[in-house]
């Protein structure tokens, strides 16, 4: 069963495609990791699949309805949540409106709020504290809380370790892991940790150049020899 | 005492449109200039419907609202819309200019004539010695409550979280979901009603002035400077130290210089603590 689906799709900023022709998809419950060398267009994917960067060709949709046409809120709504890489929370509102404004709309806002706090208990103690007062690691909680409020469908997340000490990195992405097999949610990820990344994602896409070089099991891209060469863009 | 409630008069008048300054400029982050030009229009456009036309003054009130709501956010579609992502300053220099256009369109209507609203003459209360005309009174109850009104609007329903929230970042409201240009366009209407509200005031306490514009631009934007910038509620406790700081000025040298007094706090503020009473200090990028 296919959650997001990617055929030939091509992205940027205005100024001439990043992204050229990707194909992939993602299933429900399942983790799939882009890693590439730097300016290998991997943000501007998945800002392209948020709405943030511009689709210039190529389909893309989610549960078999067209995203392309859509906005930023309107794609959320339709269950493809971003969690930007920075200034990812609100930071002058308390963690608890940082919720409840990220579940626009909604009428079961507290029973959301209780979901998620039940998936991420961490964030209980600091529920009545300014965002913008927290460390980088229950911010990037509090991010992905917020995403959460949204009941994703797939979830699209940009570095969400960066900033972060190695500890919170791997507590980080075993949250993400998690989520996924406990929600069926979809995450698509894009992580500057690769080795940790991989452990992780059952899935991996290898981006060199706005283009997929190579993808496959996350497990058997980890054991490549090439795969630091890959990684560090001296195969492109 | 009685300096005392002459200057909570005083705040009572500059603190809708203050909290309506604050609330523009941390939505758009631009200094809106032409404060005062709105809340001449909201003088004026209460006066209208209570003078000339014979309604009641609540109801003079509640159009004058209407009608500075539509004004502000007709501003912000023809005028400043338009310019979104030029600097603060380019902005500003824009909202002076139409600040001009405004002074100038309301002399056309309305001459040059100071007006007054049709009320009844009433006796000032006296208690303790003090004389507190029961305008005063209505003035500052009215002010406080709309005040608070907006600071629960902000705080406790969605639509006001939402306007924080977009306020706090706009990019990431829109990816988390949250109708961007509504929200704004509903802050916008808001400031556009406390400018009206305000108006409404400035006529009850004081005259309905056709050259209200720069005398009440000064003091609103200096209230919501020394309350910290983004702060409705700094912004309302700044208007209760410009009006004590007034009443100080004409008490003790002239009441000549009560006009340079916002100039004067703003260098203070500016100089001891930038970002205001109640506002948070940020890097310069």
């Amino acid at each position: 069963m296919t959650l997001l689906r990617l055929q030939n799709l091509r992205a940027g900023y205005g100024g001439g495609d990043i992204v050229h022709g990707v194909d992939f998809e993602v299933a429900p419950g399942e983790m799939v990791a882009l890693v590439g060398p730097n300016g290998a267009g991997k943000s501007t994917l998945l800002k392209s699949i948020a709405g943030v960067a511009k689709v210039t060709g190529g389909t893309l949709t989610l549960d078999g309805r067209d995203l392309a046409p859509l906005s930023p809120a309107a794609r959320a709504q339709a269950g493809a949540v971003f969690m930007p890489q920075d200034r990812n929370v609100f930071r002058t509102l308390l963690v608890s409106e940082n919720l409840s404004v990220s579940a626009w709309g909604c009428k079961d806002i507290a029973q959301r709020r209780e979901e998620v706090t039940a998936l991420l208990p961490t964030l209980r103690p600091y529920m009545h504290k300014r965002a913008g007062g927290l460390s980088g690691g229950q911010r990037q909680m509090v991010a992905l809380a917020m995403a959460l409020m949204a009941r994703p469908r797939v979830l699209l997340v940009d570095e969400p370790t960066a900033g972060l000490s190695p500890l919170l990195v791997g507590e980080m992405l075993d949250v993400l892991r998690q989520l996924a097999a406990a929600a069926a949610l979809g995450i698509l990820i894009v992580e500057q940790n690769a080795r940790a990344a991989l452990e992780r994602a059952d899935r991996a896409l290898v981006l060199v150049d706005g283009r997929v070089v190579r993808a496959g099991s996350a497990a058997v891209l980890a054991q490549e020899p090439d795969f630091g060469a890959l990684f560090f863009g001296e195969a492109a | 005492m009685q300096m005392f409630i002459n200057a909570l008069a005083t705040a009572a008048i500059l603190a809708p449109a203050a909290v309506a300054f604050t609330l523009i400029f941390t939505l758009f982050r631009y200094a809106n200039f032409a404060a005062g030009g709105f809340v001449t229009v909201g003088a004026f456009a209460a006066w209208t419907l209570n003078a000339p036309l014979g309604l009641p003054l609540w109801a003079g009130g509640v159009g004058a609202m209407g009608v500075c709501a539509g004004a502000v956010a007709l501003s912000d579609r023809v005028v400043f819309r338009p310019l979104r992502g030029r600097s603060g300053g380019t902005l500003l220099l824009v909202s002076i200019a139409l600040s001009f256009v405004i002074e100038n369109i309301v002399r056309f209507c309305f001459g040059a004539q100071v007006k007054g609203f049709d009320l009844p003459l009433t006796g000032p209360l006296m208690f303790a010695g003090l004389r507190v005309p029961k305008e005063t009174l209505a003035v500052i109850a009215i002010s406080l409550v709309a005040t608070l009104a907006v600071g629960a609007l902000l705080t406790f329903t969605p639509i006001g979280r939402a306007l924080r929230a977009v306020a706090d970042n706009p990019s990431l409201a829109n990816v988390r979901g949250l109708p961007v240009p509504g929200v704004e366009a509903f802050g916008v209407i808001v400031a556009g009603a406390l400018f009206g509200l305000s108006g409404t005031l400035v006529g009850v306490d004081l005259a309905i002035d056709p050259n209200l514009n720069w005398a009440i631009a000064i003091p609103v934007i200096a209230a919501a400077i020394v309350g910290g910038l983004g702060s409705p509620l700094g912004a309302a406790i700044g208007a209760v130290v410009i009006g004590l700081a007034e009443e100080l000025t004409a008490a003790h040298f002239t009441p000549t210089y009560k006009g340079a007094v916002g100039f004067v706090v703003i260098a203070l503020v500016l100089l001891l603590r930038p970002q205001g009473l109640l506002g948070i200090a940020v890097d310069r990028k």
